[in-house]
């Protein structure tokens, strides 16, 4: 991405052959803000079972998952400008991506097979 | 100035800001590309952090492969028969969310420093970067006083018991790849220095940002996998 990119003019530079818009500062802002919000979303509903609402720990570790994907895949596309990239990178990084979370998996069901009825 | 085709069968032409030079290519920094139409250096760097992920994947499925016989225990009233302490008792998780977000906001100023080198502004980009290298040695610290604290006050450490093994192996191979991102920022902001780093060579900041996100996410897992998780587990 060129500065002039930054600038919002139009070039014909390799990071926007997709034609999408890239990311402004500002836009790279807000997205730290909404990493932040989600961090504090996360420790703020760790302490949810303490104060009375126990019901809500099952859901801890869902919720936990489900908003680490969101800030994992929002830096992952932003920060990392894989969303403007070519798609070999995308390629690349998910078959990666897909054989750790195999393996992860795979010890979860090893080790963790009789709670999950395996 | 070379000619690409790209991965859509495009022939692309570099533009402004990469491989100009009248004729001759300026050296470090400026892309380039393979008949594949990407970008090498690039290309290498997404191939390293692929590789990277299946080294974090199996220290992380260490941790869980413990974390299932540690909530095993807890969930039979067995925690007597672990040896040490188990890592809620341990964890401090208001201040490891400070590191969190400290190592956040370093992806943030990594990535507006990035800009800066594209728009060369070379006065913003040394701040960013040397804000980026000052952050990460902020989480550097709080890592490190951590462990300190494990060790002398929780007695945990490597060979306590299954969480003080794969604890320490897998945050302490994350702070030593966070080490290694902190001396190339510093590397970068010498160069800035010494010579600028134009437009044309702003690759070399870009590799070096997708180096230190790639960290940042790794703490995104391991912050939600070693810390919130046990802490909802085995409460």
């Amino acid at each position: 991405m060129s500065g002039h990119e930054m600038q919002g003019h139009s070039t014909d530079h390799t990071s926007v052959a997709e034609g999408h818009a890239h990311p402004t500062p500002k836009l790279y802002i807000q997205i730290a803000g909404i990493l932040a919000v989600i961090t504090l979303i996360e420790v703020f509903v760790l302490y949810l079972p303490d104060i009375g609402l126990e019901w809500f720990r099952p859901l801890l570790v869902p919720i936990f998952i489900i908003l680490s994907i969101v800030k994992f895949f929002m830096v992952v596309g932003w920060y990392m400008h894989l969303r403007f990239d070519d798609p070999m990178f995308v390629r690349m990084f998910g078959f990666a991506l897909l054989i750790a979370l195999t393996v992860v998996t795979a010890f979860i069901a090893l080790f963790h097979g009789v709670y999950l009825g395996l | 100035m070379a000619t690409a085709v790209s991965g859509h069968g495009q022939v692309r032409e570099p533009a402004h800001g990469e491989g100009h030079g009248g004729g001759h290519d300026e050296g470090h920094g400026e892309e380039h590309y393979a008949s594949m139409g990407v970008d090498t250096v690039k290309l290498l760097m997404w191939t390293f952090i692929a590789s990277e992920c299946l080294l974090f994947g199996t220290l992380i499925a260490a941790f869980v492969a413990y974390l299932n016989r540690a909530h095993q225990l807890a969930g039979l009233g067995l925690e007597g028969m672990w040896k040490g302490p188990m890592p809620h008792e341990v964890y401090d998780i208001p201040y490891t969310s400070v590191s969190a977000f400290v190592l956040l906001l370093s992806s943030l100023t990594m990535v507006l420093g990035l800009a800066a080198a594209q728009s060369n502004q070379q006065r913003q980009l040394r701040i960013w970067l040397v804000a980026t290298a000052l952050l990460g040695l902020v989480f550097l610290g709080g890592q490190f006083f951590e462990f300190t604290t494990f060790k002398t006050h929780e007695n945990v450490w490597f060979d306590t018991n299954q969480f003080g093994a794969t604890f320490f192996l897998l945050t302490g191979f994350h702070g030593a790849h966070v080490t290694v991102g902190v001396v190339w920022l510093l590397s970068l902001w010498m160069l800035s220095l010494r010579r600028g780093i134009p437009p044309s060579k702003s690759r070399l900041v870009e590799i070096a940002g997708l180096y230190w996100h790639f960290v940042d996410v790794v703490w995104i897992v391991i912050f939600t996998v070693v810390y919130l998780a046990p802490t909802a587990l085995l409460f």
